[in-house]
């Protein structure tokens, strides 16, 4: 059902990923933060958080778009990756 | 429960361990996204007292889901077809919500009375939710199944993590897509991006058995 990893596929890093992990973290400060300033959550206008549930929307989609595939083969130890084929 | 508790101590003390756990929580992180958002839309619409129970029922099916599809991986995996018909039933999901964003008083609009009148029951914002759920977990049934099959301890933990992502996630994103609306037109942009991808990868699965 996954794509066989190609060679050029395995020399991507998880770039989203990581990214995707990173604006769920400053999702996570930025509703702590709005927690413990006590902002209201349907004041009018954008709150702390509208904008920490924004930053969790945008790290939801870059663990979408970032294919799980990529990070599956990242972790997978060396030896078991697709070496490429010599070229002649 | 102690041979958890140890498999855990175990987990957490061994490089090899620390690394299946450090590997099993990036992935259920990152599988939890589009659980989290397709709950999160099909539970903004709602009145917040049925919102909480929506994703209740979105966490519990994605997780039934999660755990169903990784034991019968093997048997799953050797129906031609699947992922396609997942994604297929991930775009009429996808229909459905554009329909609700396009119409929001839809059902106000009749005489259904004033439960009709809030628009969306939670049945049909459950029944949503857990058809996105089997379509998405299909999609990730692999993954799930393959990372750090020899540490279940960590297969646990980020299980629960995930669980608790989802949670937060979906809370979070249906409170914004109450008050903005238009950002709810984007979240559908993301699921039919991945309806759209497993379609083509269902196509291409069952392409030589059609002989198209």
């Amino acid at each position: 059902m996954l794509p066989i990893p190609t060679p050029e596929v395995l020399s991507i890093p998880p770039v989203l990923p990581v990214v995707s992990l990173a604006f769920i973290f400053a999702a996570g400060l930025v509703a702590l933060f709005a927690w413990w300033a006590k902002r209201p959550r349907a004041a009018g206008g954008v709150t702390p958080w509208d904008v920490a549930a924004a930053l969790m929307l945008v790290g939801c989609a870059a663990a979408i778009l970032g294919e799980i595939e990529h990070l599956i083969e990242f972790f997978r130890p060396q030896e078991s990756k697709i070496e490429p084929k010599p070229t002649r | 429960m102690n041979d958890i508790i140890n498999e855990i101590l175990k987990a957490l003390t061994t490089p090899d361990g620390l690394a299946a756990l450090f590997q099993v929580i990036m992935i259920d992180l990152v599988l939890a996204g589009d659980n989290a958002i397709v709950i999160g839309l099909a539970a903004a619409s709602l009145p917040p007292q049925q919102r909480s129970r929506a994703i209740l029922i979105g966490i519990i099916a994605a997780t039934v889901m999660r755990i169903a599809f990784a034991i019968f991986t093997i048997e799953l995996l050797e129906i031609a077809g699947l992922m396609l018909a997942g994604g297929v039933l991930l775009l009429w999901v996808c229909w459905k919500m554009w329909r609700e964003l396009r119409n929001p008083s839809h059902s106000a609009e009749g005489d259904i009375g004033a439960a009709a009148a809030k628009g969306k029951t939670l049945a049909q914002a459950a029944w949503q939710i857990v058809v996105a759920d089997i379509s998405m977990s299909l999609d990730n049934v692999l993954a799930v199944a393959g990372a750090a099959r020899e540490h279940p301890a960590a297969l646990i933990f980020g299980l629960g993590l995930s669980i608790v992502m989802m949670g937060v996630a979906a809370t979070f994103i249906a409170r914004l897509l109450e008050r903005h609306r238009w950002i709810a037109y984007v979240g559908l942009v993301i699921i039919l991006y991945v309806a759209g991808d497993m379609v083509y990868r269902g196509f291409v699965e069952v392409r030589p058995i059609l002989k198209i």
